[in-house]
């Protein structure tokens, strides 16, 4: 069977996480759907320093990194690889060396000791004087010459130390007379720990890196003759649009449009400027496609002017994480499943640093979760309310575990003091797929209060799949989804009323089964029906329609 | 020869083990027919065909059988068990070790198969099993083994362990069937059970990928969870497993464990299939450093690999012809001599054992209970209460056991006429808290005798001027507020009555930490109302296993104290507000009440305040009494009607009780109060604070009680003033004395003491 390859574009900046991203797993369910076909292939185009994010990606989300083409620069730039090299030396390692010497020293020890064991025996039992005396002789003796050794070290030592740091001031000094004092002024931000994203100058220089990158991507993307179109999974990159063969930009929601004044709070002009190049995007592209017929409507057609005929909507497949956990061969199926997801949470508690509390969460623990990263829109201060409210006013205890960073979102560690519920609110971030499975499955209760998302959120397939129902924000993609009125007032709450909220989470727990049974009844029917191949099938006849459409041009 | 039971249910071990024991005489063996549903228990099965030689009744077998021998067996299987058989094989599961040192008689052989590098028995034994079970192997060491599968186990093990070490050598079973093997299939079979659930398998697979993962091969081994790789395939029926094992050109084995071993690189020696491996792992042991197969590194292991794929015959008849030397440890005949003669010392032990019947005890079983704050009022009740059950239960169960009742040495919180009604079989000890340095500690416990970590920085030790509470077996503390550590020379059992804490966030990260901590290192934590149990199981984090939900006992209050609903000095009479200085009796709300039904409702009734402490309810400098303060002073109301008597003696109390029209309890939140039950007692109804845990007690002994909200003020004052009119009604409901006494010591001492034997 001819095989049609199909081209991925990515310009994501050095550091990105792809794991932790939303668009990561997106790409991962496309990726493991075109891995089952054998009439299409993809090859992905991204920066050198994608490469690696896309391998982890790959390995957490067990896709045969064979299954796919990678091209563009190899090598990371100099200037990056010297940047990360210093950012390695700055995190405290186990140190291999250290150990090995502690081993070494340990076994000298043991040895010595064991030598030396008859001989000190019998000097310290000895009933003459003379083996003691002679000991002490021999001890003064290798005092003596151990001495100069000893001093010329610690000389060297601290002289070392001097050299070190005065080569670090004339360094600084040197950068900030050749490169200018704005150069200077951020190579110390960035010596002081600053985020490299959050000094202007190095973002600015990132640009130009980024800019001979992406001119170096482009140049290999222009050679592939055989790749029918490419498919950008989202507008933060304008350089999408620079490619002279057909491409397809993905739009899954501007939420800074939809949350201005929240998001002006945080990321400063760095997020303006990505606001910037969505617009730009919008602008220069000719083709798109988004989630939902919301988005498309509202954001694409209404807000920013697109033309409805240039979008295409393609609905997310079901993402099922069942079969991460669901064990097979037990006499007791889901009670080993039980067990498998248990194990799983009590490894990932135990990796949260720093060390929590006894009984974190037990292993027979209720809890609500939501898998999410912390973002202005997801919503998390209200449902923190409605969580305090249940248990205070309640008395309704659930615990409430969360997936987001709160070293990246202070304000909602700031707002969880505010609510004295540190005892009651668990940030695990970095879950592994797997683990994430498993703690829905443990869940009492999902609970999603996002304000906007693009297509249905992934936490009801998550969720309902592993067998744990969920409650959501009312939000138009999840009206639109959930057709059955009856399930759609028993599990959909006002977002913006923490009341309401509380109350369909209370309701819930106080009818868990009935609820489930429900929701995995519609699942399956409604839901599940849909998959990430029904989805791929469709990005592809989007492409090759595209494809279709542009080949007269590009003849021309 | 005594009966054998043979707790484990490994496929190809218990076929070996089963012929060795009857060839040491054993005609009776008995193997579990139930196993956990554990996906990592993929090598378990069932084989009933053992039953027919027991000569056991019907009924017997039939109970037998339906235990789940890894966890907790009943007492009546025990019983049939220590008639029936003299020793009693298991794995190194710590629920069911702790469940055979307790209650089987006999000789108790743990099998061990080995560690990974650097983890020790030893350690595993201090980590995993609780006190009680470590004490009872201490205690029961003569009758105890470590059967090891390898004999050099017992080398890396402490002192008590490589004592009670028995070489007990695992073997194979089955033929040579070399002879068959053609290896047409040129792809290396690789086993690696469970990638999907196994963290360390999944590394191994990942790593085999990473290095061999270009070579043809396939994978094998169960995979509970589907692994998304063409490759794996997972179980296979016996016959497709044999011609794999036939046909495939050869096995790569990965570990270099040097105290571990899987079976399937032997079954590839016996299918006669090259074997090639890596060196440092225990197969150096069996087949020294000089077999072809052996590789110092993975990329040796890939060159011979390759050469074997691409029909290298003369390596491949090398190493086929040397590798049966890696297979003669493990041959069943090899083994024989070694496993028959440690199961000899076994079964001597076994001997000895039943000559010397079952180890009676000394004297009877002493408990302490220990009070581990300055309790007084209801809690110190309950905790007297807690005393008279457990010596009743003991009395009840035929196992009569001492208690003494643990107290504070501090006069100006106890004086002697607090204990005079400790119930008779109690005795009274007073200590002070001790706190040891870890040094201190951790010669504390080695003088013990105790196998345990002492890491803390510090720990505390109940120091009762004599031996610590050293003499008791068991400590039962009433509550967990504990700050440090307890040292552990006793296991104890804690009761923990609320988490007020979550609902009142008034204790600090540590000192909170600190009770929790201490609640996890109890055997047993037992609480007595759902409401607490769930916050027991979600907030604690306490494992089902170890948490208890027990009845509230509910003190017996004799009626003769006086006229009920009526005021002893005539007119409109009083109600009774029960409290103490305590954050959650919700003292701003109950003022601001009461000063509503004075001021603006025109309250009739008077209000008369009693409980631990109330004499300082106006003077006490605490932040949560302000408000009562202030609206005293602003309220006349308030100054003219409410009356506070103090803490009363008990007699004084049940007077001033019985007089009321009502009791108000106005608590925001905790594990309930008796206080509700003594009115009922008395014929008096109740006004309280609408709550899960007073609900509780109030479905539990039929109470009448109305309800109010205790975070609004209006509302508690409506409350009160419409107890006026109802509350002669509602004593009208007051369930009988009879009805009372149902949940009375008398009726639950059976349930207290079963949890506190289990922890013996």
């Amino acid at each position: 069977m001819p095989v049609t390859r199909y081209g991925i574009y990515l310009a994501y900046q050095p550091t990105v996480d792809m794991r932790a991203e939303g668009l990561g797993r997106h790409l991962a369910a496309l990726l493991r759907a075109a891995q089952r076909r054998d009439d299409m292939r993809f090859v992905i185009a991204c920066p050198s320093w994608s490469r690696d994010a896309l391998r982890q990606l790959c390995e957490s989300e067990r896709i045969d990194p064979e299954a796919f083409d990678v091209v563009g620069p190899e090598r990371k730039p100099a200037l990056l690889r010297a940047y990360e090299a210093w950012s390695r030396r700055r995190v405290p390692r186990p140190g291999r060396l250290r150990a090995w010497r502690d081993a070494a020293f340990a076994w000298l020890a043991e040895h010595a000791n064991r030598l030396l064991f008859p001989w000190r025996r019998a000097v310290i039992g000895s009933r003459s004087m003379w083996p003691l005396v002679l000991v002490g002789l021999v001890l003064a003796a290798l005092a003596t010459l151990a001495a100069p050794f000893l001093f010329a070290a610690a000389v060297v030592r601290s002289a070392v130390s001097r050299a070190r740091a005065w080569v670090g001031r004339v360094a600084l000094r040197g950068s900030t007379a050749v490169a200018g004092r704005r150069t200077g002024r951020a190579a110390r931000e960035l010596l002081a720990g600053r985020a490299p994203k959050d000094v202007p100058t190095v973002v600015a220089m990132y640009r130009q890196m980024q800019e001979v990158e992406i001119e170096a991507l482009h140049e290999a993307i222009g050679r592939l003759d055989d790749v029918r179109a490419w498919y950008c999974p989202t507008a933060f990159w304008p350089s999408v649009t620079d490619l002279r063969v057909p491409h397809l930009v993905c739009v899954p929601d501007v939420v800074l449009a939809d949350f201005p004044a929240t998001f002006s709070e945080i990321g400063g002009e760095r997020l303006l400027d990505t606001y910037r190049q969505i617009e730009a995007t919008l602008r220069r592209a000719r083709r798109f496609v988004t989630y939902s017929e919301f988005v498309k409507a509202n954001t694409l057609v209404r807000r920013f002017g697109v033309d409805p005929s240039a979008v295409d909507v393609v609905t997310h497949g079901a993402i099922r994480l069942d079969a991460l956990i669901r064990v097979h061969g037990s006499a007791q199926p889901e009670a080993a499943t039980d067990a498998l997801a248990r194990e799983l949470v009590r490894a990932a508690v135990a990796r949260v640093q720093p060390p929590l509390r006894p009984g974190a969460l037990g292993g027979d623990a209720r809890f609500l979760f939501y898998a999410s990263q912390f973002r202005p829109h997801k919503n998390v201060v209200n449902l923190l309310r409605a969580c305090a409210h249940l248990l205070r006013r309640r008395h309704e205890g659930c615990r409430l575990v969360l997936t987001g960073n709160p070293a990246l979102a202070p304000e909602i560690r700031e707002f969880v003091s505010r609510l004295e519920m540190q005892e009651e609110v668990l940030f695990v971030p970095g879950l592994s797929p797997q683990e994430l499975a498993a703690f829905y499955r443990r869940a009492t209760l999902s609970v999603n209060p996002s304000l906007f998302e693009g297509g249905l959120p992934f936490t009801f397939s998550e969720s309902v799949s592993v067998g744990t129902p969920v409650v959501m924000a009312r939000i138009p993609v999840t009206v639109q989804a959930i057709h059955d009125d009856g399930l759609a007032q028993d599990m959909l709450f006002d977002p913006h009323d923490w009341r309401d909220m509380a109350s369909r989470i209370e309701w819930a727990l106080a009818h868990r089964e009935a609820l489930l049974a429900r929701q995995q009844a519609y699942f399956e029917r409604a839901i599940a029906p849909r998959t990430w191949a029904h989805a791929l099938d469709d990005y592809k006849r989007v492409l090759d329609r595209l494809a279709d459409a542009e080949a007269p041009r590009r003849v021309a | 020869m005594p009966g054998v039971m043979w707790l484990l249910n490994h496929g190809t071990l218990r076929r070996f083990e089963v012929a060795q024991l009857r060839l040491a005489g054993v005609t009776r063996i008995y193997t579990p027919k139930r196993f956990p549903y554990d996906e990592g228990n993929l090598s378990a099965s069932v084989d009933a065909s053992l039953d027919a030689t027991l000569e056991l009744p019907e009924d017997d077998l039939s109970r037998l059988n339906a235990q789940d021998w890894y966890d907790a067996p009943d007492d009546e299987a025990w019983r049939i068990a220590n008639r029936s058989f003299g020793i009693a094989f298991v794995g190194f599961f710590p629920r069911q070790i702790e469940a055979v040192l307790r209650h089987f008689a006999g000789v108790v052989v743990i099998r061990v198969f080995g560690l990974a590098r650097g983890v020790t028995y030893s350690a595993l034994i201090r980590e995993h099993l609780p006190l009680s079970t470590r004490i009872a192997m201490r205690d029961h060491a003569r009758r105890l083994w470590f059967a090891t599968a390898y004999d050099h186990l017992a080398g890396i093990e402490e002192p008590f362990f490589a004592d009670r070490a028995c070489f007990l050598p695992v073997g194979l079973s089955g033929e040579d069937r070399s002879a068959e093997w053609r290896g047409d299939d040129a792809r290396v079979f690789f086993v690696c059970p469970r990638i999907g659930s196994s963290p360390y398998f999944r590394d191994v697979y990942d790593r085999f990928r990473r290095t061999f993962g270009k070579l043809p091969h396939v994978i094998g081994g169960a995979q509970p969870v589907a692994v998304d790789d063409p490759a794996v395939i997972g179980y296979v029926p016996r016959e497709t497993h044999e011609r794999n094992m036939r046909s495939l050109r050869v096995m790569y084995y990965h570990s270099r464990e040097p105290f571990h071993v899987h079976y399937h690189p032997f079954e590839a020696i016996q299918a006669g299939m090259p074997l090639v491996y890596l060196a440092g792992g225990i197969l150096d042991r069996f087949g020294g450093t000089a077999q072809p197969g052996r590789c110092t590194g993975e990329t040796e292991a890939r060159r011979k690999l390759e050469r074997i794929l691409a029909g290298d015959r003369a390596l491949i008849a090398r190493i086929r012809e040397a590798q049966p030397a890696l297979l003669a440890p493990m041959l069943a005949d090899n083994c024989a001599d070694a496993w028959q003669a440690g199961f000899a010392r076994i079964a001597r032990s076994a001997e000895a054992a039943a000559r010397a019947g079952a180890p009676g005890r000394a004297r009877a079983w002493r408990i302490a209970l220990i009070v581990p704050v300055g309790y007084r009022g209801g809690s110190l009740r309950g905790a007297k209460l807690l005393a008279e059950a457990i010596a009743a239960g003991s009395r009840a169960a035929g196992e009569p056991a001492e208690v003494v009742f643990g107290h504070l040495d501090d006069a100006s919180v106890y004086d002697e006429r607090e204990f005079r009604d400790l119930p008779a079989g109690v005795s009274r000890r007073p200590f002070r808290w001790k706190t040891l340095q870890r040094d201190e500690a951790r010669r504390s416990v080695a003088y013990a005798g105790i196998d345990a970590n002492v890491e803390a920085p510090q720990y505390a030790v109940p120091d009762d001027g004599a031996t610590q509470f050293g003499d008791c077996d068991l400590w039962v503390l009433v509550s967990d507020r504990i700050t440090l550590p307890l040292l552990p020379l006793r296991p104890y059992v804690m009761v923990v009555y609320d988490y007020l804490q979550r609902y009142l966030g008034f204790l600090d990260p540590a000192t909170n930490h600190a009770f929790l901590a201490a609640q996890h290192a109890a055997e047993r934590v037992i609480v007595t109302t759902q409401f607490t149990f769930r916050d027991a199981r979600d907030y604690a984090g306490l494992p089902l296993a170890r948490l208890r939900r027990l009845p509230m006992l509910v003190p017996a209050f004799d009626a003769a104290a006086g006229p009920q609903g009526a005021s002893e000095e005539g007119g409109p009479g009083y109600f009774v507000w029960t409290t103490n200085l305590a954050l959650h009796k919700n003292h701003a709300n109950a003022a601001q009440a009461l000063a509503i039904y004075y001021d603006e409702l025109d309250g009739e009734l008077e209000c008369r305040v009693t409980g631990v402490d109330t004499e300082r309810l106006l003077t006490a400098d605490l932040p949560h009494l302000a408000t009562l303060k202030a609206l005293r002073t602003r309220s006349r109301g308030f100054r003219r009607r409410v009356k506070i008597l103090g803490e009363l003696p008990d007699r004084a109390y049940r007077r001033v009780l019985a007089g009321g029209r009502f009791l108000w309890h106005a608590g925001r939140i905790d594990n309930g109060t008796f206080s509700v039950v003594e009115a009922a007692w008395l014929g008096v109804p109740s006004l309280s604070s609408d709550y899960p845990a007073m609900r509780e007690i109030a479905a539990t002994n039929e109470l009448a009680i109305e309800w109010m909200a205790s975070d609004d003020p209006e509302a508690m004052a409506a409350a009160l003033k419409r107890m006026e009119t109802q509350a002669a009604a509602l004593a009208a409901r007051v369930p009988s004395a009879e009805r009372l006494a149902r949940n009375g010591v008398s009726h639950h001492a059976g349930a207290y003491w079963r949890e506190v034997r289990a922890c013996l």
